[in-house]
């Protein structure tokens, strides 16, 4: 019996050991040369895995000067694919986490120029450009993302969000009903499109979106301050001032919101 | 000279209540438009997606470069509710 247990123990090592196996890096081949470029190649390579391998801890230790300086100096090396391509998306991170977003923004790009398939730093790109106002780069970009990943969650919303911003409603609509279509469950995006369809006078079918991320999010502060908007323009006074109210209630983490919930429900009782 | 005296008082009371009603109106209308002052605001750009190690963006343990081109929002790690 024990060595029936034995003999099955190790046959299902013997099958999970290659599953096992990817869960580590593989070791560099010792040198085989000696040829001094040959050599020096190697020197190179191993030197651009360690510095990975420090800036990749220095991140993680929110020490973003030091990962920002192993990544520079990788791309000093000039490392082939895809070790170029990634230590110019990692420095990118390093300086978008320090708050150097046109830095951030020149490293995804050349990651992009290097592999220009490359989905993340696109994604990265675009949340780069919108959070310094570059609305134009986000949505060159985000058009390139979507045609790339015509399905992908972050192409959809991030161009979406880029287009309501730039006054692109049909866009912004088509790309958040296309992430609802793939993800009905996702109350963010039917705020969004509640916004898009509120922008367009659509009153009834953001009023919708807006009590659907509701359903889906009761506490969502934001989608009940905006019902609350469209309560008062109905006229319906007591239906937003509660709205207003819950808004405010609800809206702990998001002080400014907080204020202007509270005016609004203040004005509409004096 | 009777109707003078007791037009002037009605008139004042007649003014004051006019003003009172359309300062009640102004309020209202600004409450009312506060809604269209304040613009419904959109969400906020997605977090970033995270580090890569030296193996790059191909192959199944790259995790931002899978959360980038995932169909479900929980799984591109788009933002939760704020």
């Amino acid at each position: 019996m024990r060595r029936l247990i034995a003999v099955c123990a190790a046959a299902l090592l013997a099958n999970s050991a290659p599953g096992l196996a990817q869960s580590y890096l593989t070791p560099a081949p010792a040198p085989r040369s000696t040829s001094s470029a040959a050599l020096h190649a190697a020197a190179v390579q191993r030197e651009i895995v360690e510095r990975f391998h420090l800036g990749l801890s220095a991140l993680q230790a929110h020490d973003e000067g030091a990962a920002a300086a192993e990544f520079s100096r990788i791309l000093e090396l000039h490392p082939g694919e895809p070790q170029g391509s990634t230590a110019a998306y990692d420095l990118g991170v390093a300086q978008a986490n320090a708050g150097a977003l046109d830095d951030a923004a020149r490293s995804f790009e050349l990651a992009i120029e290097r592999d220009p398939g490359f989905l993340a730093a696109m994604a990265n790109l675009i949340a780069v450009d919108l959070g310094r106002h570059e609305l134009a780069q986000a949505r060159a970009v985000a058009d390139r993302f979507v045609a790339a990943a015509p399905d992908s969650a972050r192409a959809l919303y991030s161009r979406g969000l880029a287009a309501l911003q730039m006054g692109d409603l049909g866009t912004a609509r088509g790309d958040f009903s296309k992430l609802l279509s793939n993800d009905p469950q996702y109350a963010v995006a039917h705020y969004d499109l509640g916004v898009t369809e509120e922008r367009e006078n659509h009153f009834n079918a953001a009023m919708r979106e807006f009590t659907t991320a509701l359903g889906l999010a009761p506490s969502y502060a934001r989608a009940r301050f905006a019902v609350g908007t469209l309560l008062l323009r109905e006229g319906n006074r007591d239906g937003a001032r509660i709205a207003f109210a819950r808004a405010a209630q609800d809206a702990g983490d998001d002080p400014s919101l907080r204020g202007l919930a509270l005016e609004m429900r203040d004005a509409i009782s004096h | 000279m009777l109707t003078r005296s007791v037009a002037r008082p009605f008139l004042v009371l007649l003014f004051v209540f006019a003003t009172a009603c359309a300062g009640f109106a102004l309020a209202n209308a600004g409450v009312l438009s506060g809604a269209g002052v304040q613009p419904l605001v959109p969400s906020g750009a997605p977090p970033l997606l995270g580090a890569i190690n030296e193996l790059g963006r191909k192959g199944w343990a790259c995790a931002p470069e899978r959360a980038a081109g995932a169909k479900s929002a929980r799984a591109a790690e788009l933002p939760d509710i704020p």
